[in-house]
């Protein structure tokens, strides 16, 4: 059984903007890593949606790519979020605002 | 020979002033430096004199080139006629008088090598203005005389009331010379040419009472009415005795009063085809001759005396203009210098004894504590009330002959009444500072400087009525033909003025006190010389006041305010988006994408 395209598009679209919503609402840095992927993993998705409609191997290969960024991004990002914890005990974006970008 | 002497006569007073100016100098030395370059500049006037005494011709030289612009040129050109030569001698004669006499009035004045360096530049500038040769360069003269004698009437700055003096002066001739500069260009721009002989020529030529020349003519002499302090621009004057008397004596009587007088005369072609002109400077001038004697009638101040005497005389040397009897002007000009500052140095030995007492009524009896003064008070008040024989006589006579062959019989009868009014208030001065009862002496002798110089300008008083030869053969004039009344009445009138004046001496009119109410209010109004002053002040002074005040934040900057304060209002708004919180720059972009985006969907894509 195939799902139909549009239901794959709306599904990521939705995914991706639970991760908007996650990245601008919530304060939290481990939790904005978390919609970061989240988004990733909904731009992923639709290049996978993509590849079953198109011959070749394009959309595969991306979402290969895709994955191995997200995982750098993430060790990155979580070394990044122990260091800022150990420095200002706290992971809270709008107290760690105060390094003025 | 001559050009090069002519050369020198003003660059002496120049060398003289810069070097005062700008050295530091011991008071003997500086005294020394002051006084000779003024005594070689007289020598070298007098040697020309006794050269040209023959047969004169003009006399031209040239410092150099001032400046070139494509075919107009000027240059610091001199030209010496028979009207600048009388002009320099009264300005280095009578003024290297002064200068000797102010060695001593200013001999421990604690300015006194900046006085001697303002008074050199003084001359310096003077020299330069009767003797330029183009209107640029003596309005250059023009501009340094009215320099220096702003510079001499605040010469005591600490005093508040002198620097008012000075700013009073300076802004009241520098309304005339704003019309004097315009009067100038006019002339430039119809004849092409700032060269004073080109345009005596030129004006010769042209009809007369063309608009243009009546136009550029009535700026000149409103130019000169400011300098010579005529009706409506007098008021300065008086204020102006704030300076030292020298400085009264040189500046304010003998010669750069006299300016306005020399550029009419100078310009004598140009004003001959400007009638309309010539008879409003006849009235004026005498509006100003009868307002100065009217007013000097009252004054209880010494130099404000004199001060007024001196509008008046001026007043009558316009008259004298405005007629036509240029001749009869350069006279009176030349007279009023020698008794004009016999007078004022006597006054100012008189103050410089009496410990700076300025009051008449608080002065009496002098005439035998101060032989020497009282003798110059009297020679040189009776030359200035036009006694038969003395100086004053033969050129007030002259002017008024004049006036009366030109058919100005209400002007004649305005000239015979000033002549009254001047001999009352030359007899009151004389009665009430010489006679009568004693009441303050002297505190030191007079200084031997001071006498020998009052001596010289005494014989100058009494013998300097003849006219000069070199104004005569400038200015050819008939002798006018006078009637009994016309011939004696003038002469008449100073004795009948004396005599009144000593009755009214001898019953205390003078002194009495003033009791009825309109008596009293008209006294003040002739103690202040018509009360110009008060009628400025609410005409100009006040509304200009009111206009600062309005304007005191500058209307016209408020646009600029305004883009400055919206520029602020802006950089807030947009700095106020730099807040470093990472949440609203994500929201921001998302904002941005989305909408963006939507953009691009709902109009197709198309660009």
């Amino acid at each position: 059984m195939t799902l139909p395209l549009s239901w794959l598009i709306s599904f990521s679209l939705a995914l991706f903007a639970i991760g908007v919503f996650g990245v601008v609402a919530r304060r939290n840095l481990i939790f904005m890593l978390i919609s970061i992927e989240i988004m990733l993993n909904a731009v992923a998705l639709l290049f996978v949606a993509g590849a079953t409609m198109h011959p070749g191997s394009d959309g595969q290969i991306i979402y290969l790519l895709i994955l191995a960024m997200a995982a750098a991004e993430i060790a990155i990002g979580l070394a990044l979020v122990i260091t800022m914890f150990r420095r200002w005990h706290s992971l809270d974006i709008d107290i760690l605002s105060k390094m003025r970008g | 020979m001559l050009e090069s002497l002519l050369l020198l006569i003003p660059a002496l007073p120049l060398f003289g002033a810069l070097t005062l100016l700008c050295l530091r100098l011991p008071r003997q030395v500086a005294t020394c430096i002051a006084l000779s370059s003024i005594g070689l500049s007289a020598l070298a006037v007098l040697f020309i004199q006794w050269q040209t005494a023959s047969d004169f011709t003009p006399i031209k030289a040239s410092w150099g080139s001032w400046l070139t612009v494509d075919t107009f040129e000027l240059n610091f050109t001199f030209y010496l006629d028979g009207l600048s030569l009388m002009m320099i001698s009264i300005i280095c004669g009578v003024g290297w008088l002064i200068h000797i006499f102010s060695a001593a009035f200013m001999a421990t004045d604690q300015g006194h090598q900046r006085f001697f360096a303002y008074l050199n530049l003084f001359v310096a500038a003077m020299l330069v203005l009767v003797l330029a040769d183009n209107l640029l360069l003596l309005y250059l003269g023009w501009e340094g005389v009215g320099l220096c004698s702003y510079l001499l009437i605040g010469f005591w700055h600490t005093k508040r009331a002198n620097n008012i003096a000075a700013n009073k002066a300076f802004i009241m001739t520098r309304v005339g010379d704003t019309a004097m500069l315009i009067g100038l260009l006019l002339l430039f721009w119809q004849f092409g040419s700032l060269n004073i002989e080109h345009i005596n020529q030129q004006a010769a030529q042209l009809p007369s009472n063309g608009e243009l020349v009546n136009l550029s003519c009535l700026l000149l002499f409103i130019g000169a009415a400011g300098k010579s302090a005529q009706f409506p621009l007098q008021n300065w004057l008086p204020d102006a005795m704030a300076g030292p008397t020298p400085v009264s004596a040189l500046i304010h009587a003998a010669t750069m009063v006299t300016a306005g007088i020399y550029l009419i005369a100078r310009h004598a072609s140009l004003f001959a085809s400007a009638l309309e002109v010539l008879n409003i400077i006849a009235i004026v001038g005498t509006i100003t001759l009868l307002l100065g004697a009217s007013a000097a009638m009252v004054q209880s101040d010494l130099k404000r005396i004199l001060a007024y005497s001196t509008i008046s005389q001026l007043g009558y040397m316009f008259l004298a203009l405005g007629v036509g009897a240029n001749a009869a002007a350069s006279f009176h000009l030349m007279t009023h210098a020698f008794f004009k500052a016999l007078l004022f140095l006597a006054a100012g030995a008189l103050i410089h004894c009496l410990a700076h007492q300025h009051n008449i009524y608080k002065m009496g009896g002098l005439l035998k504590k101060m032989p020497i003064v009282s003798v110059a008070f009297i020679i040189g008040c009776a030359a200035l009330s036009a006694l038969p024989m003395l100086s004053g006589f033969f050129s007030k006579e002259l002017i008024l002959s004049h006036v009366i062959e030109q058919g100005h019989h209400w002007l004649w009868l305005g000239g015979v009444l000033g002549g009254f009014c001047t001999a009352f208030y030359s007899a009151r001065l004389i009665l009430l500072v010489f006679f009568g009862p004693v009441q303050q002496v002297p505190d030191r002798p007079i200084p031997k400087l001071m006498s020998v110089v009052m001596a010289c300008l005494i014989l100058l008083s009494l013998l300097g009525g003849i006219l000069p030869a070199s104004i005569a053969l400038q200015f050819p004039a008939s002798t006018p033909q006078l009637s009994l009344l016309t011939h004696y009445l003038p002469i008449a009138s100073p004795f009948l003025a004396i005599t009144l004046a000593y009755v009214c001496w001898r019953r205390g009119v003078f002194t009495a006190p003033i009791t009825s109410p309109f008596r009293k209010n008209f006294h003040q109004v002739l103690l202040d010389g018509w009360r110009f002053d008060s009628l400025y002040n609410t005409l100009f002074v006040r509304p200009y006041f009111s206009l600062t005040r309005i304007n005191r934040h500058d209307i016209i900057d408020t646009f600029y305010r305004a883009i400055e304060t919206m520029m602020v209002a802006l950089h807030r708004l947009s700095s106020s988006t730099q807040n470093g919180s990472l949440r609203l720059y994500n929201a921001s972009i998302i904002l941005f994408v989305v909408v963006g985006v939507a953009w691009l969907i709902l109009t197709g894509g198309a660009t």
